[in-house]
């Protein structure tokens, strides 16, 4: 499975970055392509491993890594420094710094409750944040002409080809591999909270040390993402659940090779599907909802089922 | 090694009032529902702390408790058993972790189910395998809440016959139960009534009207 | 002869010869003491000559050290004298500023033929004509740091939004350029919209313009392939918003200015950046003229409009259930177009204050479009239909070339208002930017 997915991915990366109206030219594909196909990547790898962390820790197979309320507050700092700069004259900061702005705000806010109370607490203030930042972003666009809301809206929404190129984007993907690695060695402690924090701590997990890394280590996934591509749904919800279906596997560090591989999966082929099948470009949040959505009713359906 | 405790805790209106001492070997807890067992046991585990008094651990290394556990109905008996593997390491389990754990398994002779989903496991095989986790964990003190729940006669005296091989190898183990007849596959019994310790010694001691139906371990 | 005489003779002879041989002698070191001396002295001349001839050849290289320096000298007093004259060449240029009278998001200021202009992103921008000499360009880059530098008149634009091909059209109609739409290379959205300029509409059909896809993710590769020397754009933030964009034209190396118009607070702000778009196409003093004749006929319109009987002006949509009402910029047009807003008085306008003065309104101006019959309205929300304006047919909605037209021809604007408001006044036309209802 795991060489299968490895195999996937790379034939995948390949054709996001040789295919395309202007074939194998190299300079558009250093410009245009790399940055879309690292932002890809990114963001699945991120969005995946975020949300089985989260599914882990909350019990809830229905968890998403948009849950915890930071790519809400993430989009309004990134949207207020844009009114900032149009009705006041300051600096505008770019949607990348104004994001990662509100995401570590948040991750802090979020991790000092992990501290001292239950990833239940947690979860609720997420709700809460997301809700908040949501009507206060409303207000805000208050102050803009309408004609100008659609095009804020649409601008918002989650795409990869905005993926930074330079030395941001290099951060960026380092930052990825770091959070990678250090889930990786945090996995075992992660995986027993599927029991419960009070039975993991009592099977010999640091069940406290696994719930601040969860919320650590999704919050600061989801930040890196929504500053890098935007808001980009239903991965974080679905590349778990494939990847226990296709393992047949169910523990978080069983799966979660296959959890990140499967993200970059669906992030590339969404990519590649946007770019190549529709007849215009379409906001890559569009496809997946059309998949997601269906596939997330299908999962809602085996689980009411059970019970 | 051995654990001194002497510890006072209250939940809500119910008063833990207990001092006393866990051995090597196997200890039963036993007592009416609500006596406070559970709390006890997690008190000795150190997951709930004690309002007033301590607990004090002589060469007591690694310490599990296992209770109430919520299983997701899609884990295989395998993921539950390598649940009791998660102090070893932080890093993913591995196949020395999956070998450990399929060994317990096949002690409670539930081998065959490691890759069966647990919505399709009887009450009785789950727990099997629950106690196989319990036990891969290989801990020094090893806390058992209700172990034979689930468990009809013949693998009730089974798994106690288990659990004192376990504890004859220098370990501490303390199971609750509210079943009198398998006292005698104890080493020692603590006896609790309304959160206070009513009689603690040895097991052949405890006069009880229940037929044992367990043979006793010849000690050598 | 004797004996004693032949020995005589033989002793004199021998005396003769020893006084002979030490004269001989004598003579000898004599000579050999000159010819010391001699070969002394010829040593001494030796030396000399080579100190001398020493002495030469470090002369010689002193001369061409010194000739060297000279060169030097000349070099430098040459280069010293190119920059003197390119500082007095560059001083002596007529510098100064385009007025701007309304517009506060560019600027535009110039020497000689040189244009530094400020986007609405606060770039510099620095605008050259071709075939500008080397070293005045690396001159005035030195002087103003650009962010980027266009060579005009440009040959090729890409165009991402409608209303700024239509401020370049504006330019090329009334200034008589057809070069200036000839350079229009590339329209993003260019086949998903109408035009409504024939022109346009006619390049775009037989593509001698070509649609480079949508702005906010346009066909790089299509875009690259046109070799533009300039891409108008603007600026909305977000991973799907133009600041993507920007930052791949960047990244492409390819030369963008930003043109944000639609945040001018007035309609004469916005359309002044036809000044802007001018120095481009070399055409400023052109668009300075436009515009002030845009501005002069404004005026009049307005002065026409000042002293007549304000009938009352309702500006609104209905969209999605909710009630757009007119923002504050509207209701100084219809103040301008001798027209009162009928919600003056009110901070909050939805459908009940609507309908609470139903009777109290003269005209309607629907602020969308997409209807053509008074029935379509109706149909949005059943209730208008108790509306005077309604009632008696004087409805009007948005045509569909009004987003695309509206910010370059104000002037328009307040003529079509004009004959909205006050057909008295100013007999209506044809209709361009807004729609009769019937």
């Amino acid at each position: 499975m795991k060489a299968l997915l490895l195999a996937a991915i790379s034939l995948l990366f390949s054709a996001e970055l040789l295919l395309g109206p202007a074939g194998a030219d190299p300079y558009v594909i250093e410009a245009v392509r790399l940055p879309r196909a690292v932002g890809a990547v990114v963001g699945g790898v991120l969005l995946g491993l975020s949300g089985l962390l989260l599914q882990t820790a909350l019990r809830n197979p229905l968890a998403d890594p948009y849950v915890l309320g930071v790519s809400g507050v993430a989009v309004l700092t990134a949207l207020g420094s844009y009114l900032l700069w149009r009705l006041v004259g300051l600096p505008y900061l770019g949607f990348y710094l104004g994001a990662l702005i509100g995401a570590s705000a948040a991750t802090a806010a979020l991790l000092l409750l992990a501290n001292r109370a239950g990833i239940l607490v947690v979860l609720m203030t997420g709700v809460l944040l997301s809700y908040a930042s949501s009507s206060i972003l409303q207000l805000m666009l208050l102050a803009l002409p309408p004609e100008e809301l659609g095009y804020l809206y649409v601008g918002l929404q989650g795409s990869f080809a905005a993926y930074p190129a330079g030395v941001p984007g290099v951060a960026t993907a380092l930052a990825t591999l770091a959070v990678v690695v250090a889930t990786f060695l945090n996995l075992r402690h992660v995986a027993a909270l599927m029991h419960g924090e009070e039975a993991a701590a009592g099977l010999g997990a640091d069940a406290r040390r696994a719930v601040m890394y969860v919320v650590g280590a999704a919050a600061v996934g989801v930040g890196i993402t929504v500053a890098s591509v935007g808001p980009v749904g239903f991965i974080g919800l679905l590349a778990p659940h494939m990847a226990r279906w296709l393992t047949g596997r169910h523990r978080a560090d069983l799966v979660f090779i296959e959890t990140a591989g499967l993200g970059a999966v669906l992030a590339l082929a969404a990519d590649l599907a946007v770019r190549l099948l529709l007849p215009r470009e379409l906001p890559v949040n569009v496809l997946l909802s059309l998949v997601g959505a269906p596939a997330a009713g299908w999962l809602l359906w085996r689980h009411v089922r059970k019970i | 090694m051995y654990v001194r405790f002497d510890v006072v805790k209250r939940l809500g209106d119910f008063t833990l009032e207990a001092s006393g001492e866990l051995r090597e070997g196997l200890t039963c807890v036993v007592g009416p529902n609500g006596s406070g067992k559970t709390t006890l046991l997690k008190i000795l585990a150190g997951l709930l702390k004690p309002d007033r008094g301590a607990v004090e651990y002589v060469g007591v290394g690694a310490r599990t408790y296992v209770g109430e556990l919520y299983v997701p109905p899609d884990a295989t008996a395998l993921e539950v058993a390598l649940a009791g593997r998660s102090r070893f390491s932080s890093l993913p389990v591995g196949r020395r972790d999956e070998e450990a754990a399929m060994k317990y398994m096949r002690l409670l002779e539930v081998e065959d189910l490691a890759e069966r989903r647990w919505r399709t496991l009887s009450g009785g095989q789950r727990q099997r395998v629950i106690i196989a986790a319990a036990l891969a964990s290989e801990a020094d003190l090893l806390l058992l809440d209700e172990p034979l729940s689930n468990l009809h006669g013949d693998w009730r005296s089974r798994v106690m016959k288990i659990l004192a091989d376990y504890a004859a190898a220098g370990r501490i183990v303390a199971v609750t139960t509210h079943h009198g007849d398998v006292l005698r596959c104890c080493d020692f019994v603590l006896a609790l009534r309304e959160g206070r310790i009513t009689w603690s010694g040895a097991a052949g001691d405890y006069n009880e009207f229940f037929e044992s139906s367990c043979d006793r371990r010849a000690k050598n | 002869m004797n004996n004693k005489l032949s020995t005589a003779l033989s002793v004199v002879a021998v005396i003769l010869a020893a006084v002979a041989a030490a004269l001989a002698y004598q003579a000898y070191t004599a000579t050999q003491t000159e010819v010391k001396a001699l070969a002394e002295r010829l040593g001494k001349v030796q030396q000399s000559l080579d100190m001398l001839s020493n002495s030469l050849a470090k002369l010689a290289e002193e001369a061409a050290a010194l000739r060297a320096e000279v060169r030097a000298v000349n070099n430098t007093a040459a280069a010293a004298y190119a920059q003197a004259k390119l500082v007095s060449e560059a001083v002596s240029r007529p510098a100064g500023a385009v007025p701007v009278k309304y517009a506060k998001l560019f600027t535009i200021s110039y020497e000689g033929d040189i244009y530094v202009l400020t986007d609405a992103m606060g770039r510099r921008v620095l605008a050259v004509p071709r075939g500008l000499p080397q070293d005045l360009l690396t001159y005035y880059r030195a002087k103003y740091r650009p962010d980027v530098v266009v060579e005009y008149p440009v040959k090729r634009v890409v165009v991402m939004a409608s209303t700024h091909v239509a401020m370049i059209y504006r330019l090329y109609k009334e200034a008589g350029r057809p070069d200036i739409l000839r350079s229009v290379a590339g329209i993003m959205w260019g086949r998903e919209y109408n035009w409504y300029m024939p022109e346009v509409a006619a390049m775009l059909e037989n593509g001698t313009i070509t649609d480079v896809g949508p702005a906010y993710s346009p066909n790089y590769e299509r875009l690259t392939a046109l070799k533009p020397d300039v891409v108008f754009v603007y600026f909305y933030p977000g991973p799907y918003g133009t600041e993507t964009v920007i930052n791949r034209l960047a990244q492409l190396g390819l030369p963008y200015v930003v043109v944000n118009e639609f945040q001018e607070p007035s309609p004469l702000g916005r359309a002044e950046w036809i000044k802007f778009f001018a120095v481009f196409f070399n055409a400023t003093r052109d668009a300075v003229r436009i515009f002030d004749a845009a501005e002069a006929r404004w005026n009049s319109l307005a002065a026409l409009a000042a002293d007549l009987d304000r009938p009352r002006v309702a500006w609104f949509t209905i969209f999605g259930g909710v009630l757009y009402p007119a923002g504050p910029q509207v209701r100084e047009l219809i103040r301008l177009a001798g027209g009162r807003y009928a919600y003056a008085n009110y901070s909050r306008v939805d459908l009940e204050v609507v309908l609470k003065h139903r009777n109290d309104v003269d005209v309607l101006i629907w602020s969308s479009y997409g209807v053509s019959t008074i029935q379509d309205i109706v149909k949005v929300e059943p209730r208008l239909a108790e509306l005077r304006p309604v009632i008696l047919g004087r409805v009007y909605a948005y045509s569909p070339a009004f987003y695309q037209l509206a910010n370059a021809y104000p002037d328009k604007l307040l003529e079509e208002l004009i004959w909205i408001i006050h057909p008295e006044a100013l007999p209506p036309g044809n209709f361009t930017l807004f729609t009769p209802l019937r």
